[in-house]
């Protein structure tokens, strides 16, 4: 058992086979070696960790990417957004959570659930318009209306003609 | 603040942005600065967006190559033939065995020129250096090859294969299968010593309805797509029109009727491995997929013409040769190939009177289109003004097409005028120009929206009055044009081919034929040399 501390100091005890889908904490672990010391996460609230730990238990022993075969699942990885039943209930969570879980695990190196993160915000966009988009998340127009002409006719090619 | 999308690191909002549709990317870049900076300062974005925008597919000669190069390879390419430019000649060569027929039978894919002639076939690697051995590698198809009626060559696949035939078959046994054609394969083309037998070959059947006495003939050149070979024939008795779907590798071939007359006029291209464009006799533009399993065709949609029949019509259809393979030399591979909905196909119009070209975008042959199970008839109105540009031609104009650029032998060095007829080469003309048009729509509309760099000469094929099709045709849409300089010698010209980065012309002159590979590039020194901007060696 590996023992978590939250940044607003909640404790968690966890599995070091479901923690080590972590490749930070794995790493940390593997450099301290054999230890009762607590792991501070002082980026991660108790109730990101909470889930992530849900999704680590629900895909523990599966196999993590490996380095080698990084060129090829990158490949498939990029080309589809597309997420398994579990996952899409899993991250069915309001924005604000879904951002927690995906910087929590880009700091926690947790790739699988990094990319079901990413690929959340990826269908949420997908074909909307640029106004839509500022709506879904809440984006200020920083562009002067000149910048905004450009920026338009700039990117206007990539339009269906 | 709460988190949300913009609290998220550029190279995370990078990471979503690379999931997504060109398209889409440029929606979230125009909502704001962060995500506009993001994608701006990414080169895996830029690279995606630039791929799209000039309509290529990255193949996996890539794959060991950084973003950043092939940036500047993929940005050099788009300059490549953007504006008027010189050619750069690189090498020529001589074939000697031509007679009148075979100049006709000159083809070009992946920098390898293949011509046969007198069941010789000529083959010149373009892509080996000028200091290369001068002899022509020749292979002579003998005797037993009496009824050779095709050779086709696949450079990719270090593949050359022959079909021959006897002309007519007397038939008694109705319903029986008869060997229609003999499939030979014949492989390591370029390693001379060639072997002197066929790897494998395979019988064509077919079975005839009625006892009768048969001629079978072939249209036009049979194609390959990796491994798999389509021959379209038909029957002159009846002219129906058949195909042999052969999947040479697995030793398999199946004959099935296409249920579709008028086999002497027709003339049909392979768009990929499932798909097959058939112009019919009547000017009908036939859309076929074939099924994975069997390779049955499935008739799936006609594009309606508005052409005028005429007796002697007769339509060519050019396209961009086929890379999909089972690559044996993957050096030859390009990095890039055009993707299929950003290719244009050129079909030439012959008519007695008012010859046209029609240039179609083939979008309309992509996926989404030919989801319909059923056969669906598109008409005219529907597609020709949206994906076609239509122009008036001359027979002697030649044309060659890559991606979505066409390359067309003028006699003049100006682009004609919209609508404007220009006449043939005529006997005192010495010299010609090669006119490169583009009509990629998105390259089109970045670089009139594009201020920080000279914009093109984009052009409107505007209207064209007395052609082969029933009134006036407009067609707005834009298109680059550029033209070579460099003025080429009439006498005995006969093929172009353009590539990505290359044309190739030849010149036959009975019984000799010589070829020159051109590169683009710029003003020659006036000692001669050559100082390009453009990256050429």
């Amino acid at each position: 058992m590996v023992l978590l501390v939250t940044s607003d100091n909640v404790q968690f005890q966890v599995d070091k086979e479901v923690v080590e889908r972590s490749v930070l904490i794995k790493n940390m672990l593997e450099d301290v070696g054999e230890s009762d010391q607590s792991i501070p996460l002082a980026n991660v609230s108790s109730s990101v960790l909470k889930k992530v730990i849900e999704y680590c238990e629900h895909h523990r022993g599966e196999p993590l990417p490996s380095a080698d075969a990084d060129q090829n699942q990158d490949e498939t990885r990029k080309r589809t957004t597309d997420i398994s039943e579990w996952d899409q209930k899993f991250i069915t969570v309001d924005q604000e959570m879904l951002f927690e879980i995906i910087l929590a695990a880009n700091y926690l190196d947790i790739k699988s659930l990094l990319d079901v993160g990413c690929k959340t915000v990826a269908n949420m966009i997908k074909g909307k318009t640029p106004e839509e988009i500022r709506r879904l998340f809440n984006i200020v127009n920083d562009f002067t209306p000149e910048e905004e002409a450009q920026i338009k006719k700039e990117n206007e090619w990539a339009e269906d003609r | 603040m709460a988190v949300g999308f913009l609290s998220l690191p550029a190279e995370l909002i990078c990471h979503i942005l690379f999931l997504l549709t060109p398209k889409d990317i440029c929606h979230c870049a125009t909502t704001c600065k962060t995500v506009c900076d993001a994608a701006r300062n990414s080169v895996d974005i830029q690279y995606k967006l630039e791929l799209y925008a000039q309509g290529f597919t990255e193949t996996a000669t890539l794959d060991s190559v950084d973003v950043p190069t092939k940036m500047s390879s993929l940005k050099n390419l788009a300059s490549l033939w953007q504006f008027d430019f010189y050619a750069k000649t690189v090498f020529e060569e001589v074939a000697a065995g031509t007679d009148e027929d075979s100049s006709e039978r000159q083809y070009m894919k992946c920098g390898f020129w293949w011509m046969w002639a007198q069941r010789n076939l000529f083959v010149r690697d373009c892509n080996a250096s000028m200091t290369l051995s001068r002899k022509w590698p020749t292979h002579n198809f003998s005797a037993e090859h009496q009824f050779l009626r095709s050779i086709i060559v696949d450079p990719l696949q270090d593949l050359v294969i022959t079909i021959s035939s006897q002309i007519s078959f007397v038939v008694i046994d109705a319903g029986q299968n008869h060997h229609v054609f003999l499939v030979e394969f014949w492989m390591a083309l370029s390693q001379p010593p060639y072997s002197d037998s066929p790897c494998a070959s395979l019988e064509c059947k077919h079975a005839f309805d009625v006892p009768d006495r048969y001629v079978v003939d072939i249209v036009d050149e049979p194609a390959i797509c990796g491994d798999r070979v389509v021959i379209l024939y038909y029957i002159h008795q009846t002219q129906d029109l058949f195909i042999q779907v052969i999947d040479w590798k697995k030793g398999k071939t199946e004959s099935h009727p296409l249920h579709q007359p008028g086999g002497r006029e027709a003339t049909f291209r392979l768009v990929d491995r499932q798909t097959i464009v058939i112009i019919s006799g009547e000017g009908l533009l036939i859309l076929y997929t074939l099924q994975e399993l069997d390779g049955s065709p499935q008739r799936r949609v006609a594009y309606l013409p508005r052409l005028k029949h005429y007796s002697s019509q007769s339509y060519v259809i050019r396209t961009t040769p086929l890379f999909h393979s089972t690559t044996a030399r993957l050096d030859l591979m390009p990095g890039y190939v055009p993707s299929l909905e950003s290719q244009i196909m050129v079909i030439e119009m012959f008519s007695e009177a008012w010859p046209v070209i029609l240039v179609i975008d083939m979008v309309i042959f992509s996926q989404q289109v030919i989801q319909s199970q059923t056969s669906v008839e598109i008409p005219w109105s529907d597609w020709g003004p949206q994906y076609t540009y239509c122009f008036p031609h001359h027979q002697s104009h030649l044309i060659s097409v890559f991606g979505s650029k066409m390359a067309y032998a003028l006699p003049c060095a100006r682009t004609p005028e919209p609508g404007e007829r220009v006449e043939g080469f005529s006997t005192n003309q010495d010299h010609f120009y090669v006119h490169i048009w583009d009509f990629n729509k998105r390259v089109i509309a970045r670089a009139a929206n594009d201020t920080s760099s000279p914009v093109p000469d984009i052009r409107k094929p505007g209207q064209v009055a007395q052609s082969s099709i029933f009134g006036d045709i407009i067609s707005n849409h834009p298109y680059v044009a550029t033209v070579c300089r460099t003025p080429f010698k009439m006498h005995g010209f006969d093929k172009l081919f353009l590539e990505q980065d290359r044309l190739t012309l030849t010149w036959t002159v009975v019984p000799t034929t010589s070829l020159a590979t051109q590169y683009p590039g710029c003003l020659p020194r006036a000692d001669g040399s050559w100082y390009g901007h453009r990256g050429l060696a």
